[in-house]
């Protein structure tokens, strides 16, 4: 049976894109014809993961102009593309030969035209009456990447916030995955919205979980690990190669570091303290922790870790993630 | 013209004679399109010509042998340009390189296959050539363009040679007939296959053939379909055949669970607009095709797509899976319990439809000036009729379908039946004196039943459900003024009122689509309706 996850947040910037574009590839890797779904309607960026230019776009489908399979594009062959290094601390160690696909990964990109974000608003007819055609042609989309695609995944990008296609994106999907980055809550905000969003999904069968980002633990700022040091912004050390859920000082740092990294754990602590008061207000488990990783938080380009780094620990997590969705599903 | 599933295909639902190039994977159907588009045009009385190198007349006469034989052997042709026993003598005009004393026989001798090749390329020319000139002889009994006497015009176009033909070939070609009733009759082409034909007699041969034939056809204003299996044919040749046609219809087959999915769609046609999506359809048991009709089948009403499996029934709605019901409900969660303010439908009611349509307004050789003015007429008169204008607009629906008119009744079930009786005395006044093209002829349904009101993609009010499918199946069963009723307000109205008694009388118990069987009435008077069964009930039983 097919499962349709759909990642959003009451905030952008919280990482549904990095962890549902990983996500995607890493259940492909592991042999499920997955289909990953940009609905980011207002501020599209899955293309950023891939770096192709599609011919058509899920707006094209929407509109009535385009069939389903015009709009999604088989990228197995560009993830089987992807140059996997044996790398657990740094970007900079030994390359490891491509890797076999057993799934399939096709994507559908949204467009970042003005014209084509107006016409998902309705634009260019009477509102309420287009916005309805539009919404059922997404529920088709769903409906025939299923019923003539034979999908085991669809994982939907969505918009963040109370927003029209974001809340239609959580209506058709059976999985919501609530992104939060740490460091950057807004409780009541989140609160908020799953109360009067979520609670209208979970009644009818769809399951919530948290999916906590950046979590703090695995860097520290170098002027926290180095105290004589100015303070380069952004600059930073790695202390960790854990899971990102337990990280914890090691016992090589310097005792001059080990007051800054007890002020991380405490910060660390209480951020912990907050989300797990909140996944208990608003009847949801945290389903990962994803720890903050500055090295490929700052990278130039957008990248796959999951399968450039499979050893990263970022990657790991993900193992851990695809893992517990597989076992939901095999329960379901 | 019609051809199949033309109403699904294109919104106007009709398309000019053309010529067209129909392309798709081995085992999409084109075929069977082909054969159902030459079955309608026996039954519709038109001349239709079947050009296969492929099949023989024993296998041709299998394929139509739904239709009345005397129907096949006087209004139709059977050509296999492979089986010509004809001397190719004196073709030199038609391809110079063609020996003056060619083969005598036919091509299955030896030489036609030496080399390799099934066929020397003087017989490819030759027996194509002769093909043409077979349908130009046969077109030229049924149709005013040619005249076996007069036809420099065609034979500019395939060069003049003047060479007599016999028939041997031809299905029936000993009992075809020389006069065939009127001289300007519709005509239909087959060609099914390129492929084969290219393969038998190589592309040049062909290229030429379709070439001169499709002036011919369009001499006559025919309408011709023209198989090519794709992608086996290489793009060159697509393009240099697709050049040649008016319209390119496509077809596709995708494998799924259950099975095989097939579609069609117009992908173009000159000087029309359109919208190629595709339409689904398949090929039941009897061999003929049925289309995706969205309007006169049940539709999930959350994502619109035509319920093939068992409806999910709740609230009272209709859903394609369970998934979709979900969805409904999850969206009716955050958008409100009534969640019309997104277009979804939130009121079914009960109404009493009326349903109807102009006679034989599809007929090509009807101007579209008629069929407008035709339409306008109706409109009119319907709207002077008592049972319409004193119905308040919030207790109707006025529903516009092309060459007729749906107008469902909320309450009052005798309405839809007023407006008919009042209707026909209109229209046999109006008819009084008129010739047969400028009269107007109505086919009326009633029928009543349950619908969803929603708002359509105009914003404009609409409704579909059982109650107007009803209605409109019904309809579909008569003849011209005819006021066919379902059983449900039949019996509503005996029940109501003594004089209905007399006047609404059940004709037979009637399977319509999907095999529900309803019992059929028949309203009629002197003043109105039509005494007579309708053909469809004569015929089926």
């Amino acid at each position: 049976m097919a499962s349709c996850i759909a990642f959003h947040s009451y905030k952008g910037g919280t990482g549904k894109t990095t962890i549902a574009a990983n996500l995607a590839a890493l259940l492909a890797k592991k042999g499920y014809r997955v289909f990953l779904l940009d609905l980011d309607v207002y501020a599209p960026s899955l293309q950023a993961y891939f770096d192709k230019e599609p011919k058509r776009w899920i707006n094209d489908f929407l509109n009535g102009t385009a069939e389903v399979g015009d709009v999604i594009m088989d990228l197995t062959p560009a993830i089987e593309e992807v140059v996997a290094y044996d790398s657990s601390n740094t970007l900079k160690q030994k390359q490891k030969s491509k890797e076999k696909i057993t799934g399939k990964l096709w994507v559908g990109f949204c467009s970042s035209r003005k014209e084509e974000i107006y016409k998902l608003e309705g634009g260019g007819g009477k509102q309420d009456t287009t916005k309805i055609q539009l919404l059922r042609r997404f529920i088709l989309l769903r409906e025939q990447l299923i019923s003539l695609h034979d999908a085991d995944y669809i994982i939907i990008d969505t918009s963040p916030g109370i927003r029209y296609w974001s809340i239609n994106a959580l209506a058709v999907a059976d999985t919501l995955f609530l992104t939060l980055k740490m460091g950057d809550l807004d409780i009541d905000g989140t609160r908020k919205m799953a109360e009067e969003i979520y609670g209208s999904f979970t009644k009818f069968g769809a399951k919530s979980y948290l999916v906590m980002n950046r979590v703090a633990g695995y860097c520290i700022p170098q002027h926290i690990s180095d105290a004589t040091v100015p303070l380069p912004p952004s600059s930073a050390v790695r202390i960790e190669a854990g899971s990102g859920n337990t990280a914890s000082a090691p016992s090589s740092q310097s005792s001059s570091s080990r007051e800054p990294a007890s002020m991380m754990q405490q910060q660390k602590d209480e951020s912990n303290i907050l989300t797990s008061a909140l996944a208990s207000d608003i009847r949801m488990d945290i389903i990962s922790s994803i720890a903050c990783y500055c090295d490929i938080q700052f990278s130039n380009k957008e990248f796959l870790t999951v399968l450039k780094y499979p050893d990263h620990p970022f990657a790991k997590q993900f193992e851990l993630l695809a893992q517990t969705i597989e076992g939901v599903q095999s329960k379901a | 013209m019609q051809i199949p599933g033309i109403s699904d295909l294109l919104e106007k639902g009709t398309i000019p004679d053309s010529l067209l190039l129909l392309i798709g994977p081995a085992g999409a159907g084109k075929t069977m399109y082909c054969r159902q588009f030459f079955s309608d045009g026996l039954f519709d009385g038109d001349y239709c010509i079947y050009i296969s190198s492929s099949l023989t007349s024993k296998q041709f006469r299998n394929h139509f042998s739904n239709v009345e034989k005397l129907n096949l052997v006087q209004n139709s042709r059977f050509i296999n340009p492979y089986l010509y026993h004809r001397s190719l003598d004196s073709l030199e005009q038609y391809s110079p390189s063609i020996p003056a004393s060619a083969d005598d026989d036919n091509t299955d001798s030896e030489d036609d296959r030496a080399g390799g090749r099934m066929i020397d390329n003087e017989n490819s020319f030759g027996k194509l050539y002769l093909t043409l000139k077979d349908i130009q002889d046969s077109l030229a009994k049924v149709t005013k363009y040619i005249d076996n006497d007069d036809d420099d015009e065609v034979d500019r176009g395939i060069g003049n040679v003047g060479s007599t033909l016999d028939h041997n070939n031809s299905a029936y070609s000993p009992l075809l007939p020389n006069h065939l009733g009127n001289n300007n009759r519709s005509v239909r082409i087959v060609v099914d296959s390129l492929t084969h034909l290219l393969t038998v007699f190589g592309e040049s041969a062909v290229l030429k053939f379709v070439n001169d034939l499709s002036f011919l056809l369009k001499e006559v204003e025919a309408t011709a379909i023209f198989t090519l299996t794709v992608p086996s044919t290489s793009e060159y040749l697509k393009n240099a055949l697709s050049s040649i046609f008016d319209g390119i219809i496509e077809m596709k087959l995708e494998e799924h669970n259950e099975g095989l999915n097939r579609s069609v769609r117009l992908l173009s046609i000159k000087g029309l607009h359109y919208n190629p999506s595709w339409i689904k359809f398949k090929i039941i048991d009897d061999g003929s095709l049925a289309f995706a009709d969205q309007s006169s089948s049940l539709s999930c009403m959350l994502c619109g797509k035509s319920i093939s499996g068992q409806p999910i029934l709740d609230s009272e709605f209709t859903f394609d899976s369970q998934a979709c019901l979900e969805t409904y409900k999850k969206l009716a969660g955050v958008y409100g319990s009534n969640i019309s303010e997104i277009g979804l439908p939130s009121e079914v009611v009960d109404v009493n439809f009326f349903y109807t349509d102009i006679v034989s307004l599809s007929d090509p050789s009807l101007p579209v000036k008629k069929q407008m003015e035709k339409i306008g007429i109706l409109n009119k008169m319907i709207g002077s009729c008592d049972a319409y204008f004193r119905t308040p607009k919030d207790k109707k629906i006025v529903l516009t379908t092309g060459d007729g008119m749906a107008i469902g009744f909320f309450l009052n079930p005798e309405l839809p039946f007023q407006l008919s009786t009042q209707l026909h005395r209109k229209l046999r006044l109006y008819n009084r004196g008129k010739s047969h093209e400028d009269e107007i002829g109505l086919r009326i349904g009633l029928g009543s039943g349950p619908v969803f009101v929603v708002n359509d993609i105009k914003d404009n009010q609409n409704v579909w459900g059982p109650g107007i499918i009803l209605a409109r199946r019904v309809m579909d069963i008569g003849d011209s003024f005819h006021i066919l009723m379902a059983d449900r307000l039949a019996e509503d109205l005996i029940a109501l009122k003594h004089e209905y008694r007399t006047t609404i009388k059940p004709i037979v118990d009637y399977k319509i689509k999907h095999g529900q069987t309803i019992k059929l009435y028949s309203a009629y008077s002197k003043e109105f309706g039509n005494p007579k069964p309708p053909s469809k009930i004569v015929e089926h039983y």
